[in-house]
């Protein structure tokens, strides 16, 4: 660990990208139990965007929703106050991934399908699981490589290096980062979370994605994200970065209780939802 | 704009706001607290009526409501059925409700989302919302509770939303336990009765092998008894008192071969061939043997024959043994009058697992004395017998019930002193 260098992006924390107003809003509020659904849809509707996009959301096939959701009290109180917080995150996220720059677009592309696609896949694994709140995977399995966008936004000369470094030795990502810069994504994605005072589960799980076993209490999540991580990859939605597969965690995966047999019908599922949902997020 | 600007803005407003969330916050601990300990209020042993009644009284108290319902999945028929609802009038709303709630759909979403959520009313006009709370575990649906509330929808706070998940989650949870606790009970009790039925099948199997055997070396040296006696009365003039003595020798030693032969049938009552038997059409053959009778003339009897019934496979000669039991033991048990009803029907089978035939139940109800408790166990037994009569032979019923298992069937007994019995023969149709 070389702290100096994760200091440098500790002293420009402030320019990191931040939530909209809106998100911290309405993250504020729901922490509140007293909160009404009106409370929370007027923060919303102010906002003609992102009214626009969370509609659009809900009535996604991500949902099924089997009749028209035409207003936000009427998403607020069918999906639960957690699941709206959730899909604002995931609506915001994908702002930051846009692109700033022309020579990065083909690689943020390429991230935004692997994380959209690890994304999916935290929820199909979550729907198996039985797990009570896919929204709160899905926004983790969007969130988990954020700390490799921050990188290359703001230290583009040192991401370009572990770049190489990662084509010629074909390494993991997050090994080369270590080498590198002495630091790693989990790392800043922790620190962003922080920042975003994202819920405990949510900064566990970008911390620990590449060692669930470390993620105490939040294994679970933690090892969905992980595999799915792992099975994006297997059928190639996006790319990390890089072109090595993580080895799966045996902890991780024995901490999900799932069968092998499960896997295929998991992956056959991802293609699907991810052919369903990439127009909905990205408003394309 | 800089996200800074609310922080500086207004430091106190700020700190006020967050000072009443600290204080919503531990209010609601406080209240998640009273509901995790809910279960301690419930024993495993209460039924689903009980549980319901602790749960509702809770609901209450979280939230303003008008109406509540309890449906419940039917293990049969899978399908979502009303168990309560309070107040009672509601019950029918609810119903309806629920009903339109399927056909368009939204149940099963919410059902399969596993997490309470606001409907939009279908059939409830002026305003209602309509909260739906799912049961559900790890593994199972349980069923589902419709709340009804005049607070508006967005008014619905996320502390009344959370405390109805909490408290559909322990529900749940306690409602599981008790039906599993339940299923546990009746695999228990099946397995007892299988147990007491094989100890019965056992005990008569061995007097049978004992009764064949013995009933023919008593049967040969009765018959050199009975004929001495026959050649005795045929002497001229005997006096009036040896006439008197052999005649009663006689009637004793026809008892004895009576006894026997009854035992000896029993021992035969297996390994009889079989044909097919209408049973309503035995049933009137064995009735009307008793009908010129009229001894009998102070009992009503009352016949509902189930018409079309399936015929069976099954020995004509043991079953109308047991019909004639059956009818002799109901008159015998009313001797100062009563009502003897006969009813047969066809019922679907017991263990739906097994073959789905049809079965024929066939009851003998009569408002006799009845059984008391501490007979009601032994009257299946051989030679148990509470007819001081000299016709009791202890061996009527533990003959039945050889012949129906014989034919696949059950034979059971119901019965309260002085109100009167029943004997319910259930027979397969295969």
């Amino acid at each position: 660990m070389a702290p100096k260098n994760l200091k440098r992006i500790i002293n420009q924390i402030d320019d990191l990208p931040t939530l909209p107003r809106t998100v911290l809003k309405i993250t504020e509020l729901v922490n509140n139990p007293k909160s009404s659904a009106r409370d929370i849809s007027s923060v919303i509707t102010d906002d003609q965007v992102l009214t626009a996009r969370l509609l659009k959301l809900v009535n996604s096939s991500f949902y099924g929703f089997p009749q028209k959701i035409s207003t936000i009290t009427g998403a607020i109180v069918l999906l639960g106050f957690d699941a709206i917080r959730n899909l604002l995150l995931t609506t915001s996220v994908f702002d930051m991934f846009s692109s700033r720059s022309r020579e990065n677009r083909m690689i943020q592309e390429s991230f935004w399908d692997h994380s959209l696609g690890c994304a999916i896949g935290a929820k199909v694994i979550g729907t198996y699981l039985r797990y009570e709140k896919v929204e709160e995977l899905f926004v983790s399995g969007l969130l988990h490589d954020i700390g490799k966008i921050v990188e290359m936004l703001f230290l583009p000369d040192d991401f370009t290096e572990v770049r190489s470094v990662v084509k010629i030795r074909n390494i993991l990502m997050i090994t080369a980062e270590e080498e590198v810069l002495g630091f790693t994504h989990p790392d800043v994605g922790k620190l962003l979370a922080e920042k975003w005072n994202l819920p405990l589960k949510l900064v566990n799980i970008l911390e620990h994605h590449h060692q669930p076993e470390q993620a105490g209490r939040f294994i679970q999540e933690t090892s969905i994200i992980h595999l799915a991580d792992i099975l994006c990859r297997a059928i190639d939605l996006g790319s990390g970065g890089d072109r090595k597969m993580p080895s799966l965690n045996s902890e991780a995966w024995a901490s999900l209780k799932l069968k092998p047999n499960v896997l295929e019908p998991i992956l056959q599922e991802m293609e699907r939802e991810f052919q369903d949902i990439s127009w909905v997020v990205t408003g394309k | 704009m800089a996200d800074t600007d609310n922080k500086i803005e207004n430091p106190e407003k700020s700190i006020a706001l967050l000072e009443k969330g600290y204080q919503a916050i531990l209010e609601f601990i406080d209240q998640m607290d009273e509901i995790s300990q809910l279960q301690d209020k419930i024993d495993i042993t209460a039924n689903i009526n009980q549980i319901w009644t602790v749960f509702l009284h809770e609901i209450q108290n979280s939230i303003k409501m008008e109406g509540c319902a309890l449906f419940l999945v039917d293990d049969r028929s899978h399908e979502f059925v009303l168990k309560s609802a309070s107040p009672l009038s509601m019950g029918s709303v609810c119903q309806n409700e629920i009903e339109h709630q399927i056909e368009c759909g939204m149940f099963s979403w919410i059902i399969n989302r596993r997490k309470p959520a606001l409907l939009p009313a279908l059939v409830l006009k002026n305003k209602k919302t309509i909260i739906m709370l799912p049961l559900v575990t790890a593994k199972h649906t349980l069923g589902v509770v419709l709340i009804i509330t005049a607070i508006e929808e967005s008014a619905i706070t996320q502390e009344n939303m959370k405390l109805l998940a909490m408290l559909a989650k322990q529900c749940s949870l306690v409602m599981e336990n008790s039906l599993l606790y339940d299923r546990l009970r009746n695999d228990h009790e099946s397995l007892q009765k299988a147990q007491r039925q094989i100890l019965q099948a056992e005990k008569l199997a061995s007097i049978g092998r004992l009764t064949a055997g013995a009933s023919h070396e008593i049967l040969n040296p009765l018959n050199i008894l009975s004929g001495y006696i026959q050649m005795l009365m045929l002497q001229d003039n005997p006096d009036e008192r040896t006439a008197r003595y052999l005649t009663i020798m006689s009637e004793q030693t026809e008892r004895i071969s009576r006894i026997v032969n009854g035992l000896y049938q029993f021992s035969q009552a297996a390994g009889s061939n079989k044909d097919t038997v209408q049973i309503n059409a035995l049933i009137r053959k064995v009735f009307q043997l008793f009908e010129h009778e009229h001894k009998y003339d102070h009992i009503r009897n009352v016949m509902e024959l189930e018409e079309n019934l399936p015929a069976i496979q099954g020995n004509v000669d043991t079953l109308t043994q047991v019909f004639f039991i059956m009818l002799s033991n109901a008159r015998d048990a009313m001797p100062k009058g009563g009502e003897l009803s006969i009813s047969t029907r066809s019922v679907p089978s017991e263990n739906t697992a097994e073959e789905i035939g049809n079965w024929i139940e066939i009851q003998f109800r009569d408002t006799g004395h009845g059984i008391s408790e501490a007979e009601i166990d032994r009257i299946f037994d051989p030679f148990y017998t509470t007819k001081a009569s000299k016709n009791g032979t202890g061996l009527g019923l533990s003959l039945s019930y050889g012949i129906i298992q014989n034919h696949g069937g059950t034979i059971h007994v119901e019965s309260q002193v002085n109100k009167g019995t029943t004997f319910t023969i259930r027979l397969p149709c295969y």
